[in-house]
């Protein structure tokens, strides 16, 4: 049993987009946190 | 290992690396400096005044368990083991993701606490202590000398900067700052650091993506590296759960991982873990499916630890070089500065202010820290100066040996029913029957046997023991 | 005439003797002649660090009558992974000088048994359950209390 073409499509594609949301969301947090004078 | 085989493909000039490096020290250093003046005390120094905020709490956990491992044996893995072989790195951030609700514990607990040393010899008294800190010692030491090797040897690899230069660099550029900026310093540079390791990650991934025909992968797949699909490759599903015991026994030990927990304001832990969790989970298979795609492009690889910055050379010319070598100086900075400041704490509070002088000041525990601080990073850097492969090997070693401590720490944070014997048998039955079976069977069973056997040990001896112990005993004065 | 053949004829030795000694020296050889594969993937290195044209790699896989193409270019190794279980046979020559075809590697792949594997992840899976089990129940009583 192998791992198909939408498998392997899913799974990388996915992982780009997941790692492009995690940079959008850690500039939001930072962003957030100054304007709140909460970063430490 | 690299001096061996013959690459003949795209690297750096050494020049391009020499600016490049000296970029980057300058930039570390001098961010250090700048924000490690806000470290007016001990708690500054050691814990960035227990207040650190969201962002920055959940880009420093991501940042540092994000290693040049990461980066670099991410593509390995995926040329080794396969589809596997991505997702099995990818379970590393569960560690992370269970931690989330031990640190917001760990925080409440212990409001004063420095560090797991500090909980392992409140909570299971003396010997149990003792076993933890070689436990600790013995991983921490181990992955000090791995980052530091690795660094030598990826900068050798990437841009010909001689090996002992390269080390030399990185190992005084991280003492530096952290000696100057203490956590402040390094919680402010990897932010930064996690920011370009992120970026660095999705450029060179989308390029290779965007040239990447994922039917033709498909089909060179099938027809010469067929394990590589295959849905039940037998060697990638035995060292899954492997991985996933090696990261948590990792996390729920280190120090590295509690002082991010004391230095979080209250509130923040459990939510700044549980997003660097989310935020590293792609990573493995975003930086992974480059080592996958390799021979379906065509690349041969002479020497699987390079696969990674071979494809991004390939595919993405200098610039995809360049940034490889970016994004690991950021993922090796960003672990090793950690590890200095989380183990002198180990080494400062735990061996010299509990044990041996138990009558220091702060003045004085300052002095050591800085002290502490600098005998790591000279231990580490005489240790990876000769180079010797095998002590790559102290690392994987560890494995057994923190597994062992996922139970003992676990349990002991939530139930008081788990005492001593329960967890300094756990610790030790594990760690001895895990190296047993890495020897053995194969260094793929043993995190995961030492974990079960400790499980089993900390369940039994709590059942036909079990203690009364009371957790506001964990909330010992500050200093 | 004389004096225009000598430097010649002496040309044509010196070339003659040195495409000898490089003919001798052009056939690559393996590093090894057996090696063991039990995770699928094996490293591949020949020696040949003279080489006067690109290298070839051939494999005969398990199974197959015939070898192969899989590598050509200047690299003296290259690393197999992913391999089905049987032996693959290598062999490596240089594409240009007509040197002959090294010896043979015989990679032997054998992959720990399928229920060996599926008894190791279900000790995985039991063990991460029970731990993420622990915590679960760890977290929930203190919030009771």
């Amino acid at each position: 049993m192998n791992f198909s073409i939408a498998a392997l499509e899913i799974l990388i594609g996915g992982a780009l987009v997941m790692t492009a949301g995690a940079l959008v969301w850690l500039l939001s947090l930072l962003i957030r946190d100054y304007l709140r004078g909460e970063l430490w | 290992m690299t001096d061996t085989t013959d690459i003949n493909s795209a690297v750096l000039s050494i020049e391009t690396g020499l600016i490049l490096l000296a970029i980057l020290s300058v930039a570390w250093v001098g961010l250090g400096i700048f924000w490690g003046r806000k470290a007016k005390d001990l708690d500054g120094f050691m814990l960035a005044g227990r207040n650190v905020g969201l962002a920055l709490g959940a880009a420093t956990a991501m940042a540092t368990w994000v290693t040049s491992n990461t980066i670099m044996l991410a593509p390995k893995f995926a040329l080794q083991m396969g589809i596997w072989g991505m997702l099995a790195y990818s379970t590393a951030s569960f560690g992370l993701l269970l931690f989330a609700p031990m640190a917001e514990r760990i925080r409440s607990l212990m409001p004063h606490g420095y560090t797991s040393g500090d909980f392992i010899r409140l909570r299971y008294g003396r010997f149990a202590w003792v076993l933890f800190l070689i436990i600790s010692l013995v991983y921490s030491l181990g992955w000090l000398v791995s980052m530091a090797m690795a660094g030598g040897i990826m900068l050798e690899a990437l841009a010909g900067i001689p090996y002992v230069m390269g080390m030399s660099v990185i190992v005084t550029v991280c003492v530096l700052y952290t000696l100057f900026g203490g956590l402040y310093a390094v919680i402010g540079t990897d932010f930064v650091q996690s920011i370009i390791i992120l970026v660095g990650v999705l450029v060179v991934g989308a390029v290779v993506l965007f040239q990447l025909d994922m039917e033709a992968m498909h089909t060179h797949l099938l027809a010469e590296q067929p394990e590589l699909l295959n849905v039940l490759m037998p060697v990638a599903l035995i060292s899954l759960f492997n991985n996933m015991f090696f990261g948590f026994g990792e996390i729920f030990h280190n120090n590295v991982w509690w002082s991010r927990a004391f230095a979080m304001r209250r509130g923040v832990a459990g939510r700044a873990y549980l997003r660097a969790a989310l935020f590293w989970l792609p990573i493995p298979v975003a930086a992974g499916f480059i080592g996958l795609a390799a021979g379906a492009l065509g690349i041969n690889v002479p020497d699987p630890d390079m696969v990674g910055p071979l494809v991004a050379s390939k595919l993405v010319g200098t610039v995809g070089t360049a940034l490889v070598f970016i994004v690991v100086f950021c993922s090796l900075a960003s672990s090793i500065d950690s590890l200095l400041a989380a183990t002198s704490d180990l080494l400062v509070q735990d061996v010299y202010h509990k044990w041996l002088k138990p009558s220091a000041d702060e003045a004085i525990l300052r002095r050591a820290s800085t002290a502490a601080i600098l005998i790591l990073g000279l231990i580490a850097w005489a240790l990876a100066a000769p180079r010797l492969g095998d002590l790559i090997q102290v690392l994987f070693l560890s494995g057994p040996l923190v597994a062992s401590a996922i139970w003992p720490v676990l349990t002991g944070l939530y139930f008081k029913r788990v005492g001593q014997t329960a967890a300094a048998g756990g610790m030790l039955a594990g760690s001895i029957v895990g190296l047993f079976c890495y020897f053995n069977l194969g260094w793929y069973t043993a995190s995961l046997i030492s974990a079960a056997v400790s499980m089993v040990v900390v369940t039994l001896v709590t059942a036909l023991k079990p203690t009364e112990y009371e957790f506001s005993r964990l909330q010992e004065g500050a200093i | 005439m004389l004096n225009f053949h000598r430097p010649h004829l002496a040309a044509s030795l010196a070339s003659l003797l040195f495409l000898l000694s490089f003919a001798a020296q052009a056939v690559p050889a393996f590093t090894e002649d057996e090696l063991s594969a039990p995770e699928g993937h094996v490293l591949v290195d020949w020696s040949g660090s003279e080489r006067v044209g690109d290298f070839e790699l051939q494999v005969k896989r398990p199974g197959a009558e015939t070898f192969v193409t899989v590598y050509r270019g200047p690299d003296t190794a290259s690393f197999r992974s992913g391999l089905a279980a049987g032996v693959h046979t290598y062999r490596v020559r240089n594409t240009e000088g007509e040197s002959g075809w090294s010896g043979l590697l015989r990679v032997e792949v054998t992959y720990p048994a399928q229920n060996a594997a599926l008894s190791w992840v279900g000790l995985g899976v039991v063990v991460f359950l029970a731990t993420l089990s622990a915590l679960l129940l760890g977290m929930k009583r203190r919030e009771s209390r």
